[in-house]
């Protein structure tokens, strides 16, 4: 494959992970990624056209159960290792949606 | 000298069968085996470095409470009271599980893994939470938040990766046997670099349930043991189906008496894929030992087939694209939200998540999320992510061809032994190192790695054999067969 078309973005997908990256690290996964993806080339070399992908390698597809009660755990054990606690009962977290000017209500 | 303090004095060098017998005929109480051990840890793993925790008053506790049981006539099985190391990614209630990530720091499990439930049934005692690479990501436990776990055989050079931890302490005598996991070579490789037994079961044989997912359809959880029939004990008391795992295969337990003794070798057909021995950067000694292991099979009897996996040469461009795809997907969950670290400095949810993410995850973690987000972006999933899939149906059907002409395949664990600290730095060199271990787990079926032989400097070198998918049994009788007949070669030699 010739280098342009292979030439990643890795700011835009440092953003779609949710990383941040500083620019060090986004020159040295430039390098190391173009290195990795250029090696994974060989595969276009190979006729795929009647080959159908394998998703993972047990032999069974849609597991069913029963519609059954079960237990869980409680709402304070699962709490316990969440980083920021309201009233012994909620996750909290910032404002995901602002009001007024900052956006729509 | 008693029969107790005899176990008491190779207790670096015991098994779980030997400690199972030395505790039922009451030769020594799991009080004394647990100190035996936690005395070895205190002596040398400051040198090792192999345990990331290791809660003592726990394990004494547990110890104690299992000799009660059995002066009581209770004991939950004859495993009862044996302590068993824990890699760093398995889920044990009550005990902290930071897959050696920063931003697990301070994680509590509130449950079990299923294999934890499994091992507590019969009494096992959980022994400390062994390091490993970040997520199971490295082949050299260099990628640990935390420290560099040595190999014991030379304190500098690595113990393998990413069950570096697991190897390391077993291979040292602070634990009788550890479980790892293995999602490339992660059991294998490690064990091959440190001279003890590792086993990958087949995908489905044993329940990933409470083990964090790296790459869920190549993940597997397998012992690393001192020899054979430990890994055949381990494997019988962690396997079976699991609805709480929705790829766990019916019909999956196991029983370890039917890796009996009278097995015929001479009957067996072990398959050499000449392939394997083409790969770039195989060395001398490795090779040789390969060849000698060959010739430990021919010289009792084996047939000795060529079998051909021609895909293999796309198996490392194949994995690390799955891999990496189901990598991103799965340590998407580690948003500084619900558990983990958070790093809150503005006050904004996307701030969270990029502050977060950038301070909690390493540097190979980071490589591997950034190549599977991009396999995986729009535009880009047919000429990777789909197209690695389809390579993945090739490979499988050569192992299904060879597996018409043989019984087991034979093949080197690793290209090289064990190497100093730092000597691989270029991520694409070490990635193509698990060229022997990768395909079976894009495969799914088992393989073991069994100690062969020693490089030039002293290193261990282990030799994998392959079976096909839920033939465990012949696995382990092939492996237990080979553990004693090599044994028997170097005797020869002397």
């Amino acid at each position: 494959m010739n280098e342009k078309s292979q030439d990643v973005d890795i700011r835009h997908i440092a953003n779609l992970a949710r990383l941040n990256l500083n620019d060090g690290e986004i020159s040295r996964y430039e390098t190391d990624i173009n290195a990795i993806l250029s090696y994974a080339e060989q595969l276009s070399k190979v006729d795929l056209s009647d080959v159908s992908p394998t998703a993972h390698a047990a032999s069974i597809t849609n597991v069913i159960r029963s519609d059954e009660e079960r237990g869980s755990m409680t709402r304070s054990e699962l709490l316990d290792n969440a980083p920021d606690v309201l009233d012994d009962e909620l996750i909290k977290v910032p404002v995901v949606i602002r009001h007024g000017s900052e956006g729509p209500a | 000298m008693s029969a107790a303090q005899k176990f008491v004095n190779k207790i670096d060098s015991g098994t779980i069968h030997e400690a199972s017998d030395a505790l039922e005929t009451g030769q020594i109480s799991s009080l004394e085996l647990c100190q035996n051990l936690i005395g070895r840890h205190d002596d040398i793993d400051g040198k090792i470095n192999g345990f990331l925790s290791l809660d003592t008053s726990q394990i004494l506790e547990d110890a104690n409470a299992s000799d009660a049981r059995r002066k009581n006539g209770k004991q939950l099985s004859r495993y009862d009271g044996i302590p068993i190391a824990i890699k760093d990614n398995l889920s044990v209630k009550g005990q902290t599980c930071g897959c050696a990530s920063k931003i697990l720091e301070g994680f509590i499990s509130p449950y079990n893994a299923t294999v934890i439930n499994n091992l507590q049934k019969n009494g096992v005692i959980c022994f400390g939470r062994t390091n490993m690479d970040e997520f199971a990501m490295g082949s050299t436990t260099e990628f640990s938040a935390y420290k560099k776990t040595s190999n014991p055989w030379d304190i500098n050079r690595v113990p393998g990766g990413s069950s570096g931890g697991s190897a390391a302490v077993v291979s040292s005598g602070q634990a009788l046997a550890a479980l790892g996991s293995d999602t490339g070579g992660s059991i294998r490789q490690p064990a091959s670099f440190c001279g003890v037994v590792g086993l990958k079961p087949t995908y489905g044989r044993v329940s990933r349930y409470g083990l964090v997912a790296f790459a869920s359809s190549l993940d597997q959880i397998g012992p690393i043991t001192r020899d054979v029939k430990d890994a055949a004990i381990l494997l019988e008391l962690i396997s079976g189906r699991d609805e709480l795992d929705s790829t766990s295969l019916p019909n999956s337990d196991f029983n370890h008496h039917e890796v009996g003794n009278d097995f015929d070798v001479s009957s067996l057909r072990i398959g050499i894929p000449k392939e394997f021995l083409e790969i770039d950067g195989l060395s001398s000694e490795v090779n040789d030992a390969f060849e000698k292991s060959i010739s430990v099979f021919r010289s009792r009897g084996c047939d000795i087939v060529d079998v051909k996996l021609p895909s293999i040469a796309y198996a490392v461009s194949s994995y690390y694209i799955i891999a990496t795809a189901e990598a991103s997907s799965n340590l998407s969950r580690f948003d500084g939200i619900r558990y983990g670290n958070r790093i809150d400095r503005t006050s904004d949810l996307l701030d969270i998540y990029l502050d977060t993410r950038e301070n909690g995850f390493g540097e190979e973690v980071k490589r591997r999320i950034l190549l599977g987000t991009y396999v995986l972006s729009s535009g880009y999933y047919d000429a990777y992510y789909l197209r690695a899939q389809k390579i993945r149906t090739l490979i499988r059907d050569d192992f299904n061809n060879a597996f018409n002409n043989c019984d087991l395949i034979l093949s080197p664990v690793s290209p090289v032994s064990a190497y100093p600290f730092g000597s691989v730095s270029d991520p694409l060199q070490m990635y193509l190192s698990d060229i022997y271990t990768i395909p079976v787990n894009l495969v799914g079926n088992c393989a073991i790695s069994v100690p062969a032989s020693f490089d030039g400097d002293g290193m261990p070198i282990g030799i994998q054999l392959i079976g096909n998918s839920m033939d465990e049994i012949r696995l382990l009788q092939a492996a237990h067969w080979f553990e004693f007949a090599n044994e028997m070669e170097k005797n020869d030699e002397v």
